[in-house]
């Protein structure tokens, strides 16, 4: 491409350039040494992170210890201008962010208010971002965040959304401290060294070109992919408290919970009296856990207080009522101390949910995020999860089905796990009625939705009606118009098991005429059509365990006969099975599709055969019905 | 006595420091509103039988406002008081509405003292509960929000129940600000009854306006020697529902106060308001002043290139010296290479304009070097028209050349002086004549001057994409096309389009107009003396380019092709449209597209419709209540080439001819088959950039046949 400038122009320009101050940093050979690890796109990495935690004897936790972590990052610019933003998550009654060293990046405090941006779910952030505009260029950051109870500092990751080239994580534990540390997702790549000092042990970790967390869809929490260190603070013997048990056992940690959860009680006449108007004209206890249940979910409203102290302790029952909205913890404590005013053994459970890769084989608070109620009615256990506000009774979502969990239970607690979900119980199935028209296909649509995705659809439905259509218009069922008020939703309340949407459509988009036959694709949804998993290098994992079916009936026209039917499919494997059957009876023909998902995880290992059904399936789709005459 | 002077002055300046940071008194400022008498319709809770099944109703809405000037001390001797109230009655009639009134948000303006909220529900069984302020959870947003001087602040309102009728209010006092305050009256529940009250002091000392409705421009203001005053009531104001292809500013009313000291006025009168069809030259008058007035002062002799004067005088003399050693070139050439040379000067010399001193530099430039003849400026289409709210959004400069054509001098991409932005088309402009009177205004006096006119809607033809498409059947995959696409860019859509696939966009397309991607870049730069470092940064830039510009081509066709994208194995840009000579951003990329062929015994289907680009028209209404916008009048061409497979022949031909044509555009699709080929032709097209309410169902003609076609599939047989 020419430039037109002229050399008078030029001239101009570089005498002005003479005038201008010097451009900032001589270029960084360095830089590009990393490319043999990293995606053109991996812009801004950081060259190292080291991480120092210590402890010290406190008379500010509970516990009597401090730590003390220490975070020292180097971040470097590979190519084009940049900026990297993260944030450091804090709460500030347990811990604060000090000593903040930085070079080339900017930090700046704010308050956290959730999803809805109205309440402060008790998480503080220190927002940082690096400021890189060349090749090459380094930016440093450091911080120090003082826990005054240890406790809460319960594990370490291995992971950034950004490459790490060299990543240490140096533990001091002193001679006073019995603590266990404990290693997740370990494998070569983290070098650990152990060295006995004086009056502690220095545990130090280390790992190289640890690849950026990177979303994938349908993909393992990162937890799981990456190595973690979890912390379980055993006992210590402190100079003014003397010997401390800590989280020796799960039953430690039990009590713990338990001693917060007991601070959380107070006298409930009110709270008694109000629950009596709720579950007036309940005839057995059944019901009453059923109504109560319901209330707590269309009436308090979810909010997250997740970090600290405020992460473990409830808050009151009837601070909750009056407030009308609380945590998790908040609801659970509402909704068992409804249940025990009315006699019903209602029980505090806690849990971590599926993000988390850990269990209660160590005790730790990492292993907890999570609290919901249970009702006791003999020989039943019902887990209420009153957060969601559109599961139904015993519909228990991915992110709790099948967990482990801790329940209230006398001194010692006891271990238990949540039933786990079956495909079945996740149903998303559509059934439409098809005739040949002058329009082309014109029909009925009703889609029946159970479980997880009912109260996925529930949710946006509750966000905004309009949104609802949008939704299905355009992700779920594309090529089925319909006007608003054409659409038909039944089963709306939390407490309805399915709900049903329906109304009628015409499309041209899977139909095709000539002068002598009709061409007529029975599957409209084709799920899966889209899903392309071919090139994929990580497991498959699917939200949840479910079934979706579409059927299909089509009336067959005066006069004309089927000329081509295509062929059913089978293919059933451990984890999935795909069905395709055609049927023809009178004048109407039948079709009938259903996906089951057994097991949601596909693994890398299985990804080539799960590909080849895929195929299958999708060359199936592509096959349309012939009608001649 | 000096000594005693400073100390005074401190002290009174202290003094009125801590005046200004006096809080309210919230739970006073709560009773003495609820206890307020002149609010009678809060009173009245009957909702008229037409709004009984609708899911929320504004049964009273009152807005306040009361505006104070008064000397404080001699050290802060303008502060301005700003008193605030907006109350509102509001039934909630329906379970889905509960959610969105379970939260109260309001604004936050930078000097705001203090705000008050009340909150009362009248419960169904009669009952009244008042919410304690100190039980609210009152938070603002989020840290993002916070950047800004306008952050939003919300309250929950627990417990409310179907039927519950909500009372409250936001009461706000603000100083020394200096603002603009909108109420838009209108909102997405029916208002029964609105009333507005208006009242300010110290007129000669602010500017006022009001876009307001005709109903409540025939009400009079009442202005004595001390206040101005406006007040009004609306009775059933019909809720708003957004509506596609709409400009929501047109569509809704809005009641705007511009409240600020201005040493400038020249208006006795200055609580006036027009209404928005009646906006006449004078109601419009203060604000052109200004800005007319600024550009006199830039323009003056005793400021040439203002900021940086020295380099100005340099670059003029380059220029000056450069355009005698080229007759030859043309105006818009000649333009074209100040708007160039200034770009380059942004990224070359390392100082950056903002888009003001850039515009005076090239309003400068082009006055002194004699190729412009007038200046203009043009609302953007989207934040309303000279006649409505004048430069409420975004505004543009305007040039005229000789030839009578427009220039736009607005963006720092080079390749926008001959990508002309298209919004602001259909637009009333107003200009100024540079040459003969220079800007010689005379503040409160030139205006009649002005001369306005519209901006003319360039023809669909300029605003032309060419898709060339040749598709052929992929001899592995059974369901896959592949598919060659040429596409090439006229006008309106170029510039976006070629920003998405140019890959990085912190970068314009500067340095790629004036270098290419090519190796030479270096040498090319060196040799204009760019600096190391900063070739060194897009020699970086240029390294990513090319995996970039994949994700780009790869993003683009998904788009296209709605995510069945199999592969896409080549793509390039063929030409970045940068000059006059070649004006059209062209690219190619040879993609491999699957789940477009499906099978019937030995037929094949194939969805010959999905070639064109998707549009998703599905979902419009058929009912439209507002006027029709949008961004600029386009044509699509597509050229389409499908090989057939040998022993196969086409069945249904027919079906794929249509022809809507009316006042709004065009949908024409043709198809013939020729020497083993399927061809096809689709033309589309929109010809203006408003249309009427009333001409909703033309245009749905065109759109339901662009669908249509989308949706058709052609049949191949064996013979």
């Amino acid at each position: 491409m020419e430039i037109r400038l002229s050399p008078t122009i030029r001239a101009i320009l570089i005498g002005s350039l003479l005038l201008l101050p010097a451009y900032g940093e001589a270029e960084n050979n360095q830089s590009d040494q990393y490319s043999d690890f990293l995606e053109p796109e991996d812009n801004i990495i950081i060259t190292g992170k080291n991480e120092t935690i210590t402890y010290s004897p406190n008379t500010l936790g509970v516990s009597g210890i401090s730590a003390k972590h220490t975070v020292k990052t180097s971040y470097m610019n590979r190519g084009y201008g940049d900026e990297y933003r993260f944030q450091i998550n804090y709460d500030e009654e347990n811990s604060k962010i000090t000593n903040i060293k930085e070079d080339r990046v900017t930090h700046s405090f704010s308050s956290n208010f959730g999803n809805d941006g109205i309440f402060f779910d008790g998480l503080n952030s220190c927002n940082c971002v690096t400021n890189l505009n060349k090749t090459g260029e380094i930016a440093y950051f450091e911080y120090e965040r003082d826990y005054k109870d240890a406790i809460y500092l319960a594990k370490v990751v291995f992971a950034e959304p950004i490459f790490i080239k060299k990543h240490t994580i140096k533990i001091e534990i002193p001679s006073w401290l019995d603590m266990e540390i404990k290693e997740f997702n370990f494998d070569d790549k983290v070098k650990k060294t152990v060295e006995q000092e004086k009056d502690k042990t220095i545990y130090t970790y280390t790992m190289e070109n640890v690849k950026p967390i990177k979303e994938e869809k349908f993909s393992q929490p990162f937890l799981y992919a990456f190595p973690s260190i979890l912390f379980a603070y055993k006992h210590a013997t402190l100079p003014e408290k003397g010997e401390v048990k800590l989280f020796a056992t799960t039953t430690d940690q039990y009590q713990w919970y338990n001693m917060l959860l007991a601070q959380a009680q107070e006298k409930n006449d009110n709270l008694c009296s109000e629950t009596k108007k709720i579950v007036a004209g309940c005839k057995d206890d059944y019901e009453k856990v059923a109504t109560l249940y319901q209330w707590v979910q269309k009436n308090i409203r979810y909010i997250a207080f997740e970090n600290g102290l405020a992460g473990f302790k409830p808050q009151p029952a009837s601070m909750v009522m009056d407030n009308k909205y609380g945590d998790c913890k908040g609801m659970a404590n509402l909704l068992r101390n409804m249940l025990k005013c009315e006699g019903i053994d209602g029980r505090m459970v806690w849990l971590g949910t599926k993000d988390l890769p850990y269990d209660y084989s160590t005790p730790s608070i990492a292993v907890d995020n999570h609290a919901i109620c249970a009702a006791i009615l003999p020989p039943d256990t019902i887990y209420l999860d009153a957060t969601w506000e559109y599961a139904a009774m015993k519909e228990y979502p991915s992110s709790i089905a099948g967990r482990p969990v801790l329940l209230e239970d006398g001194y010692k607690g006891k271990l238990s796990r949540i039933p786990d979900v079956q495909p079945h119980d996740n149903l998303d199935s559509i059934h439409v009625a098809l005739k040949i028209t002058e329009k082309g296909l014109e029909g009925s649509f009703k889609n029946i939705l159970r479980g997880e995705d009912k109260i996925l659809f529930l949710t946006y439905f509750d966000d905004d009606y309009s949104d609802i259509i949008e939704s299905l218009h355009k992700k779920r069922f594309k090529g089925l118009p319909a006007e608003n008020d054409q659409v038909k939703i039944t089963g709306i309340q939390p407490s309805n098991q399915e709900t049903i949407v329906e109304y009628p459509f015409s499309t041209m988009e899977s139909f095709t005429k000539t002068d002598k036959k009709y061409y007529v694709s029975m599957d409209i949804k084709c799920t899966f059509i889209f899903l392309d998993t071919e090139k994929r290098k990580t497991d498959l994992v699917f939200p949840y365990k479910a079934v979706d079916s579409y059927s299909c009936e089509l009336e067959i026209p005066t006069g004309y006969k089927i000329t081509h039917l295509p062929q059913n499919l089978l293919i059933d494997k451990e984890k999935y099975k795909f069905e395709i059957k055609y049927n023809q009876k009178g004048n109407k023909l039948y079709y009938s599709r259903a996906i089951t998902l057994k097991d949601p995880t596909i693994q890398e290992k299985e990804l080539n055969e799960w590909n080849k059904d895929l195929a299958q399936l999708k060359s199936a789709y592509m096959e349309m019905v012939a009608l001649g005459k | 006595m000096r000594k005693y002077i400073v100390i005074i002055a401190a002290l009174a300046f202290v003094l009125s420091a801590h005046a200004k940071r006096r809080p309210l008194n919230e739970e006073k400022v709560i009773n003495e509103i609820w206890a307020r008498t002149d609010m009678p319709e809060f009173n009245d809770y009957s909702v008229d039988e037409k709004y009984q099944n609708e899911p929320i109703i504004i049964i009273a809405r009152y807005d306040e406002f009361l505006g104070d000037y008064k000397v404080i001390t001699f050290a802060n001797h303008s502060p301005k008081k700003a008193k605030k109230l907006s109350r509102y009655l509001v039934k909630i009639n329906d379970n889905s509405s509960i959610k969105s009134f379970s939260e109260i948000e309001y604004k936050n303006y930078s000097q705001t003292q203090k705000s008050v909220v009340g909150i009362r529900i009248h419960k169904q069984d009669g009952t009244l509960v008042e919410l304690n302020p100190n039980d609210y959870v009152k938070v603002s947003t989020n840290l993002k929000e916070k950047k800004y001087q306008n952050n939003i602040s919300k309250i929950a309102v627990p417990n409310l129940q179907k039927g519950d009728i909500v009372d409250y209010f936001i009461y706000q006092e603000l100083e020394d600000f200096n603002g603009q305050f909108e109420y838009t009256l209108n909102d997405i529940a029916p208002i029964q009854k609105y009333r507005f009250h208006g009242k300010v002091s110290q007129p000669s000392q602010y500017h006022a306006w009001y876009w307001l409705p005709d109903s409540i421009y025939a009400q009079e203001t009442n202005i004595d020697d001390n206040n101005a005053r406006l007040d009004f009531q609306l009775t059933d104001i019909a809720k708003w529902e957004k509506e596609a292809f709409s400009a929501p500013y047109r569509e809704r009313p809005i009641l705007k106060i511009d409240y600020y000291i201005s040493n400038y006025n020249c208006d006795d009168k200055p609580f006036k308001y027009r209404s928005i069809n009646r906006m006449k030259r004078r109601a419009i008058e203060r604000q052109i002043d200004d800005l007319f007035y600024g550009f006199s002062f830039y323009h003056s002799k005793l400021l040439p290139g203002y900021p940086y004067k020295r380099i100005y005088v340099d670059i003029r003399s380059a220029l000056k010296r450069y355009f005698l050693e080229h007759p030859e070139l043309s105006e818009k050439q000649k333009t074209d290479e100040i708007y160039n040379y200034l770009c380059m000067t942004k990224h070359t010399l390392g100082f950056s304009f903002d888009s003001n001193s850039f515009w005076i530099y090239f309003s400068n430039l082009t006055k002194d070097l004699k190729i412009n003849r007038k200046y203009g400026i043009v609302n953007d289409r989207y934040a309303g028209e000279w006649n409505t709210r004048l430069f409420d959004g975004d505004f543009c400069y305007m040039m005229e050349l000789e030839d009578g054509s427009l220039y736009y001098p607005n963006y720092y991409h080079l390749s926008c002086a001959i990508d002309q932005p298209s919004s602001y088309e259909g637009m009333e402009g107003i200009f100024f004549d540079a040459q003969r009177k220079g800007f010689n205004y005379r503040r409160c006096k030139s205006y009649d001057k002005l001369e306005r006119h519209k901006i003319p809607v360039s023809p669909a033809e300029s605003n032309l994409t060419e898709y060339t498409i040749e598709a052929t059947l992929d001899s592995i995959d059974a369901n896959a096309l592949n598919i060659n696409r040429v596409v090439s860019i006229l006008g309106s859509e170029k510039k976006s389009t070629r920003d998405k696939l140019g890959g990085i966009q912190q970068y314009d397309s500067l340095m790629r107009a004036h270098f290419g991607i090519t190796e030479s870049f270096e040498r090319c730069a060196k040799r204009r003396k760019m600096a190391q470092p900063l070739i060194n940064q897009y020699l970086a830039y240029f390294k990513q380019e090319p995996h970039l510009q994949k994700k780009a081509f790869e993003e683009e066709a998904k788009n296209y092709f709605y995510s069945n994208v199999k592969a896409i194995t080549s793509y390039k840009i063929d030409d970045y449209g940068l000059f006059a000579d070649s004006p059209r951003f062209t690219y190619s990329s040879s993609t491999k597209v699957g789940e477009l062929i499906r099978n019937s015994a030995d037929c094949k289907i194939i969805s010959v419709g999905h070639l064109i680009k998707d549009a998703d028209y599905s979902t419009l209404k058929k009912k439209r209540t507002y006027d029709i916008f949008q961004k600029s009048t386009f044509q699509d061409v597509y050229k389409i080439s499908l090989t057939i497979p040998k022993g196969y022949k086409v069945e249904n031909l027919s079906s794929l001819q249509s022809d809507i044509s009316n006042h709004c555009g065009a949908f024409k699709s043709s198809a013939e088959e020729k020497e083993g080929k399927l061809l096809l032709t689709v033309d589309w097209k929109i010809n203006d950039v408003e249309f009427t309410a009333s001409q909703w169902g033309e245009i749905l003609d065109i759109l339901n046949a662009y669908r249509s076609f989308f949706d058709k599939s052609v049949v191949l047989t064996q013979m």
